[in-house]
Formats: C-alpha cells, structure tokens, sequence
C-alpha cells in the first residue's frame, strides 16, 4: 500500500467517528426523559401556638379562694379544696403551684388569749399562730390515681416548701392541650393542736397556678 | 479614637456570634399565671366576763361580809356575760382559800336566776353548769350566802374564804379556747352567845 493510500483511510476513519459520535449525542439528547414533579402548597401560613390555662371548681364554675371562718369551733377542724386546671391553649404546658404571700396575722387580742400569747397585741405579719398549727397537703389526680405532692404547715416560712416539694413530686407535670388535672388542697387541724393563743388570729395566702410552655429543650 | 471604635464594634459583633453560635434552642417561652388572692383561716374568739348587774362594770369581789351572824344572809348579783363570738357553756365551783374549814362548811349557798332556783345547798358543795350564747347574751345569777340558826358557838369569829371559778367546758364538745373568770369572797362571823 503507497502511502497516498494510507492517510486517505486515515482521515476516513476519523471522519466517520466524528460523525458516530455527533449522531450518537444527537439521539441521546432528544430521547432523554427529564422526570419532574412540582407539589406547590397553596396556603403557606405561619401559625403561633396558645398557652392557656382555666382554673375552675369542678363543677366547672370559675375557682374560689379558700375562706375557712369558723377555726376554734370544734376541737379540730379538717377539710379540701379541689380544684380543676384546665390547658386550653394550643401548646403543652408545665404546671406549676405554688403558695405566695403567707401571712399570720394577729388581729388584736382578747383576755384569754392575752394571758398566753405576750405578743398578741403586736401588728406585725409574722406574729399570728394560727398558720403553723395547720397541716396542709396538696394532692394531684388525674385517671384517679392520686399522686401526694406536698406536705407542709401554713406557717410563713413555709413558701419555699411548698415550692420545693412540688418541684421534687410534680416538676415534670405536663398538661396537654385539651388536658386537665385536679388539684386538691387538704387542711386538718390535731386534737388539741392549739389554744388561746390562736383566738382571733388569720393567716392570708395566695395560691398560684402557672402553666409554662413545655420547650424542645425542656 | 477610631480604632477604640472599630475594636469595640468588632467585640460586640463577634460577641453576639458567638452567643447566636452556642445557642440551641430560643427560649421565648408562653406563661399563663393564675393566682387565688387572699385564702383565708379566720380563728373565732372565745371570752365572758362578770359584771355587776347595777352598772355593768367588771365585777371579781361577790361576798364580804364582816359580823354575820347565824340566820343572817348576803346577797349578791353577777351578770355572766358572752364577750367574744363562740358561744359557751361554763361550770361553777367553790374552792375555799382560806380561814375555818369548818365555818366555810356551815355556810349555805342558793343559787336563783330569773326567780328560779338553781342550786341550794352547802357552799363547798356548790357546782353548776349551764350555757351562754345563742339567744341569750348574758346572764344574771343572784347568790344567798348564809348562816344556819343553829351554828355552833366555835364558829363564831371566824374567817372563811373562798373563790368561785367559772371555768368554760373545751374538750370533745366544744372548743379548744377556753376562759375561767374568779370571784372572790370573804366572810367574817360575829361574836354570838
């Protein structure tokens, strides 16, 4: 073979795989099948949740302080109060309860109670009796299984108890949304727990119920 | 000045980064608080007193007489008085304090209210119970001391004291307040043949 001859099938060859080629991308571009699918949401809204709670008797009306006026009636005295925490709110929430602002108070003194009590004519907030001769227990119930939650005395140095105590027997108590939990605050009174000294005396208190919402990060 | 600017700026900036680095979660918890204002335990109060039934003041002397002589008598009032809210029952008794055992045993005592009889009987044997309140505030006793006709002679210049308590009932039937008011009394006999 001259070598005219060779270089001519040389650029044949080249020629025709130049074209293999071009036809081959030819085809693979117009038998692709570009698969595609598009989900658009048509109401993109940004909804804040609600945290709310309702404290009610359980007869559902709306809840009442405590008002025991009849102390020294009877030799001892005991009773409850059940109250019902409801989370109405959208989110989960954390209950909280506590007692606040305990006050023994006085209120002047008679001869009986004079005689017994040398302090019974001060003013002071601190100075009634009544409160630490009162035994408190707080109580949760929920599917009836009652749950003792904290145990303690309505004497003003008393507040940081009743904190405490929850926060070791209940801190971790979730309402969800829709849920509900029943509270019972139980007093009694032992058989001669006290005398004179608590005539006329009161202790004031405030209860407080929080409901916090429960994060991702606890 | 300009470069005390920049550096502060720069610790602020990189500052707050690094706080919006570390943090994991934003915080921006919800609270709902419901508070239960002003429970209350309101104690009752418990007192009574004695007072003398012409110008109601505070009355702890009944009885003194001096000279009593056999047949001869006192008599004296007290008004037993509801001071406080709880309505009680109250018991009376005599304790002698002091003198002739025997003279204090001599003496006689009735015990009269509204014109009723009460008690009638020795003084040192003397006990009565009864309640205050309700629909009646207050009441009055009226006390006849005497001495017998018959009292022997030994008796005579003689000394018998002696208190009456007034002690409200506490216990399972009532309250664990209580109050005791005294009256005290004094009684010297005559000289008789």
């Amino acid at each position: 073979m001259s070598i005219l001859n060779k270089k001519t099938i040389s650029a044949n060859l080249v020629r025709n795989l130049v074209m293999i080629i071009g036809v081959a991308a030819v085809g693979l571009a117009s038998t692709q099948a570009l698969f595609r699918d598009v989900e658009q949401s048509q109401r993109g809204v940004f909804v804040v949740g609600t945290l709310d709670m309702n404290v009610e008797e359980p007869s559902g009306q709306v809840a009442e302080s405590i008002v025991v006026s009849n102390v020294g009636e009877s030799l001892n005295m005991s009773g409850g109060k059940t109250w019902v925490v409801r989370n109405i709110g959208s989110l989960p929430g954390r209950l909280n309860f506590s007692l606040d602002n305990i006050r023994n108070i006085e209120n002047g003194c008679n001869e009986p109670e004079a005689l017994v009590d040398a302090t019974c004519g001060d003013s002071g907030n601190e100075e009634g009796e009544l409160g630490q001769n009162i035994q408190t227990q707080v109580t949760l119930t929920k599917n009836n299984a009652v749950t003792q939650v904290i145990s303690a005395t309505l004497a003003g140095d008393q507040v940081d108890a009743y904190k405490e105590q929850w926060l070791t027997n209940a801190g971790n108590r979730i309402i969800p949304p829709g849920g509900s939990v029943e509270v019972t605050f139980a007093w009694q009174t032992d058989d001669y727990a006290f005398g004179n000294e608590v005539q006329s005396d009161s202790v004031v208190f405030d209860v407080v119920y929080e409901l916090e919402q429960v994060t991702n990060g606890g | 000045m300009k470069n005390e600017k920049r550096s502060w700026s720069r610790f602020i900036f990189f500052g707050l980064m690094a706080l919006f680095a570390s943090a994991r979660f934003t915080d921006a918890d919800f609270l709902d608080t419901e508070d239960l204002l002003n429970n209350t335990f309101q104690a009752l109060t418990l007192d009574f007193s004695n007072l003398n039934t012409a110008n109601l003041t505070q009355k702890s002397l009944l009885f003194n007489i001096s000279g009593l002589q056999p047949s001869g008598f006192g008599l004296e009032s007290v008004r037993i008085k509801q001071e406080a809210e709880l309505d009680f029952t109250y018991q009376a008794k005599v304790e002698q304090t002091l003198g002739n055992p025997a003279l204090c045993q001599a003496l006689q005592l009735r015990v009269m209210r509204d014109w009723q009889v009460l008690y009638e009987g020795s003084l040192m044997g003397f006990s009565y119970s009864s309640s205050v309140g309700s629909d009646d505030a207050w009441q009055d006793l009226v006390f006849v001391l005497s001495l017998p006709t018959q009292t022997p002679s030994d008796l005579a210049n003689q000394n018998c004291g002696f208190n009456i308590y007034l002690t409200t009932f506490s216990g399972d039937e009532g309250s664990p307040f209580t109050d005791q008011e005294v009256l005290t009394n004094q009684v010297q006999t005559g000289s008789w043949l």
